[in-house]
């Protein structure tokens, strides 16, 4: 594995819970991989990571302006791309065209998103023609290309989820037509990742998939949690669908509905899903007991996790917040000054330890430290749900009444989308 | 029960077979009449598990002539080429970290119990019973151990410079040692072995609470080593049997 791959790999799985994948491109021989692109340079990370074979990426040639970045491109041996809205002189893509063929004739695989610009539109932008361009320019060498659909569950924010899709490889000797290829890899990749008509369209839907997951049932234990974002994927694709045949007219009022419940739950702080919790005196005891358990005997854990990291994730947060302009800067920021943050303050730290303690210490400190920001994110992550859980009982406890109304409400409105 | 009955009444060896024979009966008619009752089964299974760690051991010496704490040492001396580890590991051993690695020995027994607990209450039916299987697979093969190569441990064996001098927590251990029976069963490590083998499962089913207790286990197999209960080749066996437990409970899926 790749440096930069092994790079890849530990920086989205810090970054996001679950990297999920469906299906899988040709394990060898030329490959033209093209996604849609709506994270920045984290699409780039995320397909690194999924792809069981080396994969070379293409990324715009600006990005060697930031030091961090050029570096990061070097090690990914990236080919840039020059594009007419970063004022450069395109005429360098015919360098970069050919520099990417000879990658292809070689058997590799490449990475382009035709897109041209990531984005944090509902839906696909137009597919500019530079994949076709570069596909029919490699006629006879059994060149696949095959298309990718990215989707993430909320790009910014930390821990979210991701699906990769992979569709089914195209013969490129099949086209002769670069306009005719770019449509068919444009529908095709639009199939692998759901569109909407709006931002505010995808927000409401996809809630209203969580509500639908909860299937008025009692939610599930923590250490056994949620159903893969690939499963709530598919039914907001379905709840799209239905929303798209639907008369706007008879649904008026359900989705007025929908929305005042929403707003009612976030301002209460209740999860969708916690609406159907359990009262259960003996439940709410094991809860306690198995909550108290991680709480005690992880916090150790998590407090060195804690000391070692704390500065890196605070660093991190302020720098992103700083350098973010666009939901899609985020988590590209974060991961990419991650990169060096992180490695920079355990070095900082080991040095202290080293200084204060002795080197046996700091070899201790060294080893611990990959496992204690794996777990002190794991924790936090947990805690923080059990502590919302146990509000949310409390909430209940003391408003009996509330409980009851909240669950007719989010019944009534599951039986009616469900028949709608 | 058995363990209570056997320490009261000092009982041994030819004394205590009628009595582990009468367990085994009471526990096979406890699993034919309660097999609609997971939760019975599972209460009967923990408490013959349990009590056969007390009652197992003394008959064993006798059955088996003796102790092997010879050959286990002898073993050791190999892997460590030329070395005894317990000797060498008298040499790192302060009062604060006896002390330390005292707590940590003794925590094994709230982990145990804990993870027994959650293993067997608020789970899914398929997922207790691969938890038992693995567990009662561990203490099986352990207990297999303890009865063909009944040993006392490296605090017997060895004549180090000097005992351990610990405070409370040590004193707790020592207590507890001495409640359950004394010096016995040092092969295999059941310490070992029951953590990991816990610790195993979750990290498969509970990944955070298996994260947990990784350092914990570590930290069990130094104890082991530092209190001076165990010889090296008893932990490694106490970890191949964990695995070979948790390989079972994944096959059985």
């Amino acid at each position: 594995m790749t440096l930069f791959r092994a790079l890849a790999r530990a920086g989205t799985s810090l970054f996001f819970d679950a990297i999920e994948i469906e299906g899988a491109p040709p394990a060898d021989g030329p490959l033209l991989v093209v996604a849609n692109h709506t994270n920045g340079l984290v699409d780039g990370l995320v397909i690194t990571a999924a792809i069981q074979r080396r994969v070379s990426l293409t990324a715009k040639s600006t990005l060697k302006k930031n030091p961090l970045l050029a570096a990061i491109i070097w090690l990914a041996d990236a080919v840039p791309l020059y594009r007419r809205q970063d004022a450069v002189d395109v005429a360098k893509n015919l360098d970069s065209f050919a520099a990417v063929r000879a990658r292809l004739a070689g058997g590799g695989a490449v990475c382009i998103f035709p897109e041209g610009q990531s984005h944090s539109d509902a839906s696909m932008r137009e597919f500019k023609t530079g994949a076709a361009r570069i596909a029919l320019g490699c006629r006879g060498i059994g060149l696949k290309i095959v298309p990718v659909g990215l989707e993430y569950d909320a790009k910014q924010r930390f821990r979210s989820s991701v699906i990769v899709r992979f569709g089914d490889a195209i013969d490129a000797d099949a086209f002769d037509d670069i306009h005719a290829l770019t449509n068919e890899l444009e529908a095709r990749v639009g199939q692998l990742a759901t569109q909407f008509r709006s931002v505010r369209e995808m927000l409401w839907l996809r809630w209203t998939a969580e509500l639908l997951a909860t299937n008025a049932e009692n939610p599930r234990p923590l250490d056994r949690e949620s159903s893969t974002f690939a499963a709530r994927a598919k039914r907001i694709a379905e709840l799209r669908d239905a929303y798209e045949r639907a008369n706007r007219d008879d649904v008026v009022d359900l989705v007025a509905e929908l929305r005042a419940y929403r707003r009612e739950l976030r301002r209460l702080g209740i999860a969708p899903h916690e609406v159907w919790l359990s009262m259960h005196p003996l439940q709410a005891l094991f809860f306690t007991i198995r909550e108290l358990e991680l709480l005690l005997a992880g916090g150790a854990i998590a407090a060195i996790g804690a000391v070692q990291h704390g500065l890196a994730f605070l660093a991190d947060r302020v720098v992103t917040k700083k350098t973010s302009i666009d939901l899609d800067h985020w988590a590209s920021n974060a991961i990419f000054y991650g990169f060096a943050l992180f490695p920079l303050v355990t070095i900082l730290g080991i040095a202290i330890v080293a200084a204060l303690a002795g080197w046996r210490w700091a070899l201790l400190y060294a080893l611990a430290a990959p496992f204690t920001l794996v777990y002190s994110i794991r924790w936090s992550e947990r805690i923080a749900r059990a502590a919302r859980r146990a509000r949310t009982f409390f909430t209940f406890l003391v408003h009996r009444g509330l409980q009851r109304e909240l669950q007719r409400r989010g019944r009534a409105l599951i039986d009616a989308i469900s028949r709608a | 029960m058995l363990a209570i009955i056997c320490a009261t009444f000092a009982l041994r060896a030819p004394q205590a077979l009628p009595l582990h024979a009468a367990l085994f009966i009471a526990f096979l008619a406890t699993a034919a009449l309660a097999r609609r009752h997971d939760g019975i089964r599972a209460f009967a299974l923990v408490a013959v598990l349990m009590t056969l760690y007390s009652t197992l051991a003394e008959p064993a010496f006798v059955a088996m002539r003796g102790a092997k704490d010879a050959t286990l040492a002898a073993v050791d001396r190999v892997l460590a080429f030329g070395h005894d580890p317990a000797l060498v590991a008298q040499h790192f051993v302060t009062p604060a970290n006896l002390e330390f690695f005292s707590f940590i020995y003794g925590f094994f027994i709230p982990y145990l119990w804990i993870s027994i607990f959650l293993g067997c209450v608020g789970r899914p039916r398929p997922e207790r019973a691969a938890f038992l299987l693995g567990l009662t697979i561990t203490y099986t093969l352990a207990y297999l151990g303890y009865l063909f190569v009944p040993a006392r441990g490296p605090v017997e064996w060895y004549a180090f410079a000097a005992p351990l001098h610990g405070g409370r927590f040590h004193r707790i251990v020592l207590d507890s040692v001495v409640a359950t029976g004394g010096n016995h069963g040092a092969f295999p490590s059941l310490h070992v072995g029951a953590s990991a083998y816990l610790c195993l499962f979750d990290l498969k089913r509970n990944p955070l609470r298996g994260m947990t207790y990784v350092p914990m286990v570590l930290l069990i197999t130094v104890a082991t080593i530092v209190l001076r209960y165990h010889y090296v080749i008893d932990i490694l066996t106490g970890l191949a049997i964990a695995f070979l437990a948790f390989t079972a409970t994944e096959r059985a899926r």
